[in-house]
């Protein structure tokens, strides 16, 4: 097909060519640089240049039923009309204008338009210079000596704080910028692949961006901008993986996002995302690379880290920069109780408690008092982001407090790591098992099918702890005696939030689900019913360690199934749950709850649970559970791993 | 020799606070956030997890930028407006990456760096004198504290 294209293409040239030398009468034959245009996309062909990889990456042409279809949405991305389904059209129409006279404009060149086209296409073919001259692009040239990048790196903002939703993370580039003031890293350039949303907020906005409804754009910030927005005010922990790119790597990769800068690609939340689009770009950089390969139907973020680290040698140094929000719980852990107390008094308490704290500040050693003054401004800081009115006074006679201290010799405690929390060392984010078990004395086998993500008992490292975010979950049994086939459950979604409450923070811990199920208390063969269930409470690390969190829920639970005598029930629970950190591999989950239903149905649900989990790989884990609800026993074991879907 | 001395600091000075005569600032403000319920939130950040922006950065950063690069003379004035918070606390504590970062920006490199926070930890309340001082002032009273520091300013503008 392509074939046939590029023969008519190149006969429509010549016919072209002949009719305009017919019109105007004037030339017997073509031009010299339309003759070597002509010659030049013969080579191409001859070199099969477009469907060479490097030029593939460049227009973002994927395959697309049998035939090719770029991922570029804005159509002045191509020169040929037909260029975005046809990377052979769009080869010919490139050579062609790159032939055209230089502009007075340099804004107006193709040339500088694509550079990074051109430089390939310059190279590939051998163009010779003199036949087919490279323009200056003065105004292009200009923006890359100011950039003046020789190192990029990919920069992962990790998850929100009490927001499991939100644990996929964000990803955008940073420019090493040669010649920044003493080489500070704050005065570097990051590139962030974001959609437009105009002032959309709310319920438009999420299905707008779900359905692919909002334009993405590249776009340069300092990236101490970019740090302060991720790091300060959204309390997200930021790491830095620095690519092994040559600097020719660097310059192609520049090149290329100057290509895309005045396009736009249709923004896709799930996955025509921001990672998405970063994993193209570093394609075009280094085309040897397959990254977007790997991906089907999701692209999270931190799953497209943990492509590039496995990819042999392309992550050259990994950095790591706290949040806020840790920076001050690290704070916080080398102070005593009562400093810790001191501390939020000093940013929280009124006017006499306030001086009361003084009195007490004062008469500790000054490094201790440098420290809770310290861990005092982080907190403050925290607060006056969300009220600045209320602690600005505060803050600022904290830090005249501090200041007047003066320089304070603090023994360096180490710098806590938390180098568990790196993306790339998570579990994969799908998951499949079996298990054997039985229900009322009836054995079965089920197998757990599950499209995202990490669920509260699966290995932490790389997830925010204390958070759960399962969606799309499938477990079907089969009881053996007598056999039958059941859905025991299909989980839309079940997501767990659980945030410990300390000094500085007292957050919500909350749980919701919903989707289809056996219901607990009911007998092995009763129908599947819907159900949706919601709770909030709070969670404590009791003993100051993180081995062990107890949490408590009251919850609402709703269900409706044709075998419940109305059709429906509506109940109402509270419960109480230890979650076991026996080992990094090693959880356990104990809880005891009582339900009451109430309207439909009434009745008393005693609940009773003990679920372990043990990993046994970063993606392998043995799972073993034992439930009792209203006496029906149940008790499963099985074998699961996590892969990339 | 002394006059020497003098005559360069008086110079350095003038020179940084000709380079940053323009208090006007970026007209950057602060960052705002668009969405400020809790609800509004976590439907943000469910659907913008996987990217995008929860906070807007306000407009208006043109007066300092060019071509989306912060221009050289309003790097310092830029640089605080953003970082406005972190660095008073910073200043206060004597230390820290964007302290340090802003001493480069004046030019100051390795054991001057030291100094500059030694400097504005010393000069807090001189630099930053009330709950409501701007980013602007800031930079104004910063500039004005090279004045009263003339070593610290000749090694800062030595490596300019």
């Amino acid at each position: 097909m392509p074939i046939i294209l590029r023969f008519y293409s190149v006969i429509a040239l010549i016919l072209a060519t002949l009719l305009s030398s017919f019109s105007f009468a004037q030339a017997p034959d073509v031009s010299p640089t339309q003759n070597y245009v002509l010659e030049l996309q013969k080579k191409a062909y001859a070199l099969d240049l477009e469907h060479n990889r490097q030029w593939l990456v460049l227009g973002h042409w994927r395959s697309h039923f049998g035939g090719w279809l770029s991922e570029v949405d804005g159509t002045d991305f191509f020169l040929s009309s037909n260029g975005r389904k046809n990377p052979s059209e769009e080869l010919d129409a490139t050579l062609a204008a790159f032939a055209a006279a230089e502009p007075s404009d340099d804004h107006q060149d193709t040339q500088c338009r694509f550079l990074a086209r051109r430089h390939w296409l310059y190279q590939a073919l051998q163009i010779d210079v003199k036949r087919m001259p490279l323009h200056a692009c003065a105004n292009a040239m200009a923006w890359k000596q100011k950039l003046g990048a020789d190192r990029v790196t990919l920069i992962f903002a990790s998850a929100y704080l009490n927001n499991p939703a939100s644990m996929f993370g964000h990803t955008f580039l940073k420019f090493h910028t040669r010649g920044n003031p003493d080489d500070k890293d704050l005065l570097n350039y990051g590139v962030s692949f974001a959609a437009h949303t105009g002032d959309d907020s709310g319920v438009p906005f999420a299905l707008i961006g779900l359905l692919g409804g909002y334009k993405g754009y590249f776009s340069l910030l300092p990236y101490h901008q970019t740090l302060k927005e991720y790091a300060n005010l959204e309390g997200r922990d930021v790491f830095e993986y620095q690519m092994d790119f040559t600097q020719d790597e660097v310059d192609i990769l520049i090149d290329h996002l100057l290509e895309l800068e005045q396009t736009y690609f249709y923004y896709f939340f799930f996955d025509k995302n921001c990672s998405y689009q970063l994993l193209a770009l570093l394609e075009a950089a280094r085309p040897s690379l397959h990254l977007t390969d790997r991906f089907f139907y999701f692209v999270i973020p931190a799953d497209t880290v943990r492509v590039l680290t496995q990819e042999n040698g392309l992550v050259k140094k990994i950095s790591y920069r706290p949040s806020l929000t840790t920076q001050l719980q690290d704070k916080a852990s080398e102070l005593s109780s009562h400093e810790r107390k001191l501390t939020r008094g000093l940013v929280t308490d009124k006017a006499d408690a306030y001086n009361l704290g003084l009195h007490d500040l004062a008469i500790l050693p000054e490094d201790r008092q440098a420290r809770v003054l310290e861990a005092a401004l982080i907190f403050s800081e925290e607060k006056l982001q969300a009220n600045p009115p209320d602690f600005k006074e505060r803050d600022h006679a904290l830090k005249i407090k501090r200041a007047t201290l003066g320089s304070v010799k603090m023994n360096e405690t180490p710098a806590i790591s938390h180098t568990n929390r790196q993306p790339e060392l998570g579990h994969d984010p799908s998951l499949t098992g079996l298990s054997y078990g039985s229900k009322e004395a009836h054995s079965f086998e089920e197998f757990q099918l599950r499209a995202a993500y990490h669920s509260l008992l699966s290995k932490e490292s790389g997830f925010l702890p204390g958070t759960q975010l399962e969606a799309m979950r499938a477990q079907a049994r089969y009881y053996n005696d007598p056999s039958k086939w059941a859905l025991e459950q299909f989980t839309i979604a079940d997501i767990k939030s659980l945030m410990p409450i300390d000094e500085f923070r007292q957050p919500y811990s909350w749980r919701v689900d919903l989707g289809f199920k056996h219901l607990d208390d009911q007998a092995w063969d009763s129908a599947t019913a819907f159900n949706i269930n919601g709770g909030m409470g709070y969670s404590v690390e009791p003993f100051n360690t993180h081995r062990l969190l107890l949490f408590s829920f009251l919850g609402a639970h709703f269900d409706s199934a044709p075998d419940l005598e109305h059709g429906y029930r509506f109940a109402l629970s509270g419960e109480a749950s230890a979650l076991l950190r026996a080992s990094e591999n090693w959880s356990g989950l104990l809880t005891a709850g009582y339900r009451r239903n109430f309207l439909g149905e009434v009745s008393d649900i005693p609940i009773f649970s003990l679920n372990q989990t043990y990993a046994l790989s970063r993606n392998w884990e043995a799972r073993l559970s034992f439930q009792d609800v209203r006496q029906k026993i149940e008790s499963k074991g099985g074998l699961f791993v996590h892969f990339l879907f | 020799m002394k006059l020497k001395v003098i005559l360069a600091a008086a110079l350095m000075v003038a020179g940084a606070q000709a380079a940053h005569a323009d208090d006007a600032g970026c007209g950057l403000g602060s960052l705002i956030i668009t969405d400020n319920t809790k609800l509004m939130q976590v439907l943000a950040a469910t659907t913008n997890g996987i990217g995008g922006q929860t906070f807007a950065i306000s407009t208006g950063t043109s007066n300092c930028k060019a071509q989306n690069f912060v221009m050289n003379d309003k790097a310092i004035q830029y640089f605080t407006e953003v970082n406005h918070n972190d660095l008073s606390r910073e200043m206060a504590q004597g230390q820290g990456e964007k302290l340090n970062t802003l001493a480069a920006l004046y030019g100051c490199q390795g054991s001057a760096q030291k100094d500059f926070a030694k400097m504005t930890q010393g000069s807090y309340s001189q630099i930053v004198p009330s709950a409501d001082t701007q980013a602007t002032d800031l930079v104004r009273n910063l500039n004005g504290q090279f004045s009263s520091h003339p070593d610290l300013a000749k090694a800062c503008g030595a490596a300019i």
